[in-house]
């Protein structure tokens, strides 16, 4: 493709996400659902480190500095949009063929639409997150860089959850069911993200592991940032060139599955 | 003559789920792995820190086990209760209270959710691995899951009947069984008095885990008589919501073909 005609497709994927933006931002009662939840695995997990804490003192890193570690963890994984059920639905349904009459390519068209979604997902969820976690701590252990870097790399990773997404729906061409494709992606973003606790507390050879994966680059790499440990630049450039493989993922997983697609009738 | 007809229900539920052997076995072995892949949490936690407030690993299993065979036990024979809300804001009760059979267990038990046999069986596994499993425990165990069964169903159905009075309320159902499901696996001895007040009433994740779960541990008789009060209670309260409710049901008006 030219480089006009990525500013082209660029433009009009635009356009979808600022209507899909939209219509998430009249959608208040599923925001303060998602904003309760946020705040309820919040709280939880503000018990739990405070007890180790209190048994364990001296643990490395502090509970607080874990504490808002987890809100940027869940902060990316709650804004994720979780577009592959509505991607199946439209496959099944032969929806699909009546989408691909459009002036833009399925997948951009879906991957403009979800990130419309995420990005007023992320800012509702994120100044809920802020509060939070500073109600629960009582402190802010980010300093001035971190916090100027946490939003963009964070809307970064989460974009990158986006575009797996999109990969995992397109799944559906071959399978009955992507959920369980989902599950696997989604607890692979648990256990080798370190959502819910960092891999500098792993055992060796599972960090080794993790560190390598998608999951890490998406969740741990941001929330190093409130651990002081994070190195905002290659976080940054790593979750660049998993947002490069995705795109490479969703075009080649799509154009297979259109090739295999039969439309009957309509 | 009910329990025949629930067992027939049943049966047909599971041959239709059957039916789509691969997406059968994919939903349930992926529902397993998913199970023991969150489990890890645990597990790398407690590679670091030996013992959180008196609960080491196998404590935090059984805890597990024990919520996801309940819960497991509820997707399988009753897998359309979390749809409930929406049958009854749309009307959809309508061609089941024609019917000379419960309305209630027509309307949540004639679906089933093959994963719910992978949060059985992977419930049961890490019960097995918890190494709390005695002659004495592994005899109690199937009431305890049948208790915490009993409990989410009866919490969950009665969550939904508020459809009843306030329509479409899925986004705070939906948030309120999270909360649930959240706070049921987790070790209680982590929250304070205010939360075992919300843990024994709003969102009985007590009835639901910790007291089923105390009876595996450590058996006492009014631990289990508590445990017992709570299912009943909370049975009660799903059945006699349900049937308020559906004094106010109104009808949904619209023509259709039941399967």
């Amino acid at each position: 493709m030219t480089p006009r005609g990525i500013g082209n497709v660029v433009r009009k994927a635009a356009v979808l996400a600022r209507v899909a933006a939209r219509h998430r931002l009249s959608q208040r009662a599923a925001a303060i659902g998602r904003a309760v939840t946020y705040a309820i695995m919040l709280f939880v997990f503000s018990r739990l480190w405070s007890v180790i804490a209190a048994a364990y003192p001296g643990t490395s890193p502090p509970a607080d500095r874990v504490l808002w570690y987890i809100a940027i963890t869940e902060w990316i994984v709650l804004s994720m949009p979780q577009m592959h059920g509505d991607i199946q639905d439209e496959l099944r349904a032969g929806d699909l063929l009546y989408r691909l009459t459009r002036p833009i390519a399925y997948p951009w068209a879906r991957l403009g639409e979800g990130l419309g979604d995420l990005v007023v997902r992320m800012g509702l969820l994120g100044i809920a997150g802020f509060g939070f976690a500073y109600l629960l701590t009582g402190t802010v252990p980010l300093g001035a860089r971190e916090l100027a870097w946490v939003v963009p790399l964070g809307v970064l990773a989460a974009s990158v959850g986006v575009v797996f997404e999109l990969a995992i729906g397109f799944t559906s061409f071959w399978l009955h069911d992507c959920r369980p494709v989902y599950w696997i992606w989604q607890k692979g973003l648990f256990l080798l993200g370190g959502l819910l606790v960092p891999l500098s507390l792993y055992p060796e050879w599972l960090r080794a592991i993790a560190v390598w994966s998608p999951f890490a680059a998406i969740l741990h790499g941001c929330g190093t940032l409130a651990l002081g440990e994070g190195e905002p630049l290659l976080v940054g450039l790593r979750l660049l060139a998993w947002f490069a493989i995705g795109l490479g993922l969703v075009a080649l997983v799509f154009r297979r599955g259109l090739a295999q697609l039969d439309g009957g009738g309509g | 003559m009910r329990h025949r007809w629930f067992g027939r229900l049943l049966a047909t539920n599971l041959a239709a789920s059957f039916a789509l052997r691969t997406a059968f076995w994919l939903q349930a072995a992926l529902m397993a792995l998913n199970n023991l892949m969150f489990f890890c949490f645990w597990w790398v936690l407690f590679t670091r820190f030996e013992e959180i407030r008196g609960w080491a690993v196998g404590d935090v299993a059984v805890l597990f086990g024990v919520a996801a065979a309940g819960y497991g036990a509820t997707a399988v024979l009753f897998g359309g209760m979390h749809d409930l809300a929406r049958q009854i804001d749309d009307g959809e009760l309508d061609p089941l209270l024609t019917q000379p059979k419960s309305v209630l267990l027509q309307a949540i038990a004639s679906r089933t959710r093959p994963d719910g046999w992978g949060d059985i069986v992977s419930g049961l596994v890490l019960v097995g691995i918890s190494g709390r499993v005695d002659a004495t425990t592994i005899v109690l165990l199937p009431l305890a899951i049948v208790l915490s069964a009993t409990v989410y169903a009866s919490a969950i159905v009665a969550l939904h009947c508020t459809a009843f009075w306030f329509g479409r309320t899925h986004a705070s159902i939906r948030t309120l069984s999270d909360m649930l499901l959240t706070f049921s696996v987790y070790p209680p001895h982590l929250f304070g008095g205010a939360m075992k007040v919300l843990f024994f009433t709003i969102v009985p994740a007590a009835f639901v885990s910790h007291l089923p779960v105390a009876i595996v541990r450590e058996f006492s008789w009014p631990t289990l008589g508590l445990a017992l009060l709570g299912a009943v209670a909370y049975g009660g309260i799903a059945l006699f919501a349900f049937h308020r409710g559906l004094r106010r049901y109104e009808s949904g008006n619209r023509f259709g073909v039941r399967g």
